[in-house]
């Protein structure tokens, strides 16, 4: 009941004039940053994060949001269309979309996907609603040592359960908590890693490493792919009224199969390091295999869109759930929204819940809102939204750039962020190029100083021990769990060279 | 790809290396009130020095060079001219403020990489540059670095 009345509070938040007018120019910019190769979800919020401080928190974070429902929505349109993925989680719907697009169907398969994904939305926001509170209310028991063991459980299932290499991960990962570690410790007040200038005094600011990464990176493969790439068969966007009905009624007809692929990809959002792209392809590893027909997958097989884009849009959802109820991101993106909220002097967890629940309700109604929203938008603007697919490169790549140094600049007015988005940007296209994950990295800039902090007073709490960690129940939990996740690629080296070995051995 | 890894782990190294030694500057073991500034500092560097130089060994025993960077010439050059006039942009924010530097490089940009008609490439600039001052300073009320004409008050921008 207590959660119905503070969800009702959150729509009144999500229902006024400017909450309503930042959502829709959000999902509308989520949607062309969707659509486009060239920029990510993730770069798309945390290029626009500085204008947040223009609006209310509570409107910041729905804008915010909005983008990001409108990313994971956007890449439908290219990926069946033009075979070209706008967003990663978008390939596996290159499968079965294109062909259906090639056999004069691609309506039908465009409004399939809004419907899933919407359905795949909503599933998800039911599950928020009921998990977020009690999530909140049981992280009441952490202390630092319980949530440096969250922490370190977050990154553990990157290096466990994430699909790049371990190494690399582990690699990204520390490099970016190095990075959290340059300007002045905050404990000793001592200069670290500043090597005597000023300019790393106040250290490396999240934004502009982000945008670097994810939006300069992006440009340079992008414009290196784009003499290998060509749009195989550009199919025009049509979606009349008997699309629509076809796809809601695919949605109904294969409704079990759309509900399991959302409710999977919404548990597989909650773990950080998954996020939406696996849960696709997991959405549509399952559909595949428990079909009674799997030879028709591949050939325009309606169920082919369903699964993934229902999967993708809910685990895009429960990416969020961690984020808001504990501080743990379940994806890049999610990253760059906890440090919109740490920019507005925020705290995620239980207090949020209790001190702001304006704020915390008004995104949760948001959910509801921008997934409604967003399937109306798409439903209607598909032909105007393929369109931005062929703006010429020459004239997009510019804005995207001159858009990214500013975006970095006006975080904290220092040129020195420029220069960061630009080093970042050279090291996230060759990082991207040799399958070093982005993901860990982007989390661990945000986690880095707490991660550190919590670290820091555990052990003081401990004198010096690290058994604090192991000696109280919810940690020790947490922290054998993350332990486990980080030696899991070591045992599948060892099982797989024992297994190699076995083979090569004479019969 | 070999080459390129060995080198990209290289970096890492040496970042890691950078790293031990600021620690070490700092100190990185136990102080009566706790653990001292350059304690994890330490020992992620130490972290990323093991995976990196791992990495290394890996590749170094790999036989098979694997693909190449760039797949071919026109690709390197097309990155390198990204990046190159992304760094002529920052540096030109520095010198002549972000309107100046924001026509330079949409004339250069859209004429010498995307190969456009002058008349395109003007009607761009002027609304790429209006969009810019309309938008971010005058709309948003950010304020962005200016010329050094504007900083004699002998310009608006």
């Amino acid at each position: 009941m207590e959660t119905l009345a503070n969800l009702l509070v959150g729509f009144g938040v999500a229902f006024q004039p400017l909450s309503l007018f930042m959502m829709t120019v959000g999902l509308l910019l989520g949607l062309a940053v969707g659509v486009l190769p060239g920029l990510g979800g993730t770069a798309g919020v945390a290029l626009l994060l500085p204008v947040t401080v223009l609006v209310p928190p509570e409107v910041g974070i729905i804008f915010l949001a909005a983008i990001y429902w409108g990313a994971l929505y956007g890449g439908v349109i290219t990926s069946i269309l033009f075979a070209i993925p706008g967003e990663p989680w978008s390939v596996a719907l290159i499968f079965d979309g294109y062909p259906m697009a090639k056999q004069g169907k691609a309506g039908l398969a465009l409004a399939a996907a809004f419907v899933s994904s919407f359905v795949g939305i909503m599933v998800a926001a039911v599950f928020f609603v009921t998990l977020a509170m009690p999530l909140a209310l049981f992280a009441l028991k952490f202390g630092p040592p319980e949530m440096f063991a969250i922490m370190m459980l977050a990154f553990s299932t990157f290096v466990g359960l994430g699909t790049g290499g371990a190494l690399k991960t582990l690699i990204s990962t520390s490099f970016g908590l190095l990075l959290t570690m340059a300007g002045l410790d905050v404990v000793t007040g001592s200069p670290r890693l500043t090597f005597g200038t000023m300019a790393f005094l106040s250290g490396f600011h999240f934004v502009p490493v982000t945008i670097g990464l994810f939006g300069l990176g992006e440009i340079m493969i992008d414009g290196e792919e784009r003499l290998s790439i060509e749009i195989k068969e550009v199919i025009h966007a049509k979606l009349g009224w008997e699309d629509i009905k076809g796809g809601i009624m695919a949605t109904k007809e294969h409704f079990g199969l759309t509900l399991l692929s959302a409710l999977m990809g919404f548990f597989v959002g909650i773990l950080p390091g998954t996020g939406a792209t696996p849960a696709s392809f997991l959405g549509y590893g399952i559909a595949k295999q428990y079909s009674k027909n799997p030879e028709k997958y591949g050939k325009g097989a309606i169920e082919g869109i369903l699964a993934p884009q229902a999967a993708a849009n809910a685990a895009g959802t429960g990416a969020l759930l961690p984020m808001i109820s504990l501080g743990i991101p379940g994806s890049p993106t999610a990253a760059v929204l906890l440090a919109g909220l740490y920019m507005w002097g925020l705290w995620p967890g239980p207090r949020l819940f209790l001190e702001e629940p304006v704020f915390v309700w008004g995104l949760i109604a948001s959910l509801f809102l921008s997934g409604t929203a967003c399937l109306i938008i798409c439903l209607i603007g598909t032909p105007v939204l393929a369109s931005i697919m062929r703006i010429p490169w020459g004239l997009l790549t510019p804005v995207i750039v001159i858009a990214c140094f500013i975006g970095s600049y006006v975080m904290r007015n220092l040129m020195f962020d420029v220069w960061c988005t630009l080093v970042f940007g050279g090291l996230g296209y060759v990082m991207k190029k040799l399958k070093y994950p982005l993901a860990p990295l982007a989390v661990a800039l945000v986690l880095g100083a707490m991660t550190e902090r919590f670290l820091r007073q555990s052990l003081i709490i401990g004198d010096g021990s690290f058994g604090i960690f192991f000696t109280r129940p919810i940690s020790a939990i947490f922290m054998v769990v993350a332990l486990f996740l980080f030696a899991l690629p070591a045992f599948k080296l060892i099982k797989d060279k024992m297994k190699s070995k076995d083979e090569e051995a004479p019969a | 790809m070999k080459k390129g890894e060995i080198i990209t782990a290289g970096l890492f190294i040496l970042v890691a290396l950078i790293g031990i030694m600021d620690a070490s500057r700092l100190g990185f073991g136990w102080e009566a009130d706790g653990p001292q500034a350059g304690f994890s500092v330490f020992w992620l560097a130490l972290l990323l020095l093991v995976c990196a130089v791992l990495l290394v060994v890996i590749n170094l025993k790999k036989t098979d060079p694997g693909d190449r960077f760039f797949e071919n010439k026109e690709g390197l050059a097309e990155v390198v001219r990204i990046f190159f006039t992304a760094i002529l942009l920052a540096i030109g924010i520095v010198y002549t403020g972000v309107y100046f530097a924001t026509i330079g490089y949409c004339l250069l940009f859209v004429r010498w990489l995307g190969k456009h008609r002058w008349a395109t490439v003007i009607i761009f600039t002027i609304i790429m540059t209006g969009a810019v001052y309309f938008g971010m300073e005058k709309g948003l009320k950010l304020p962005l670095p200016k010329s050094l004409l504007w900083r004699k008050g002998l310009f608006p921008i």
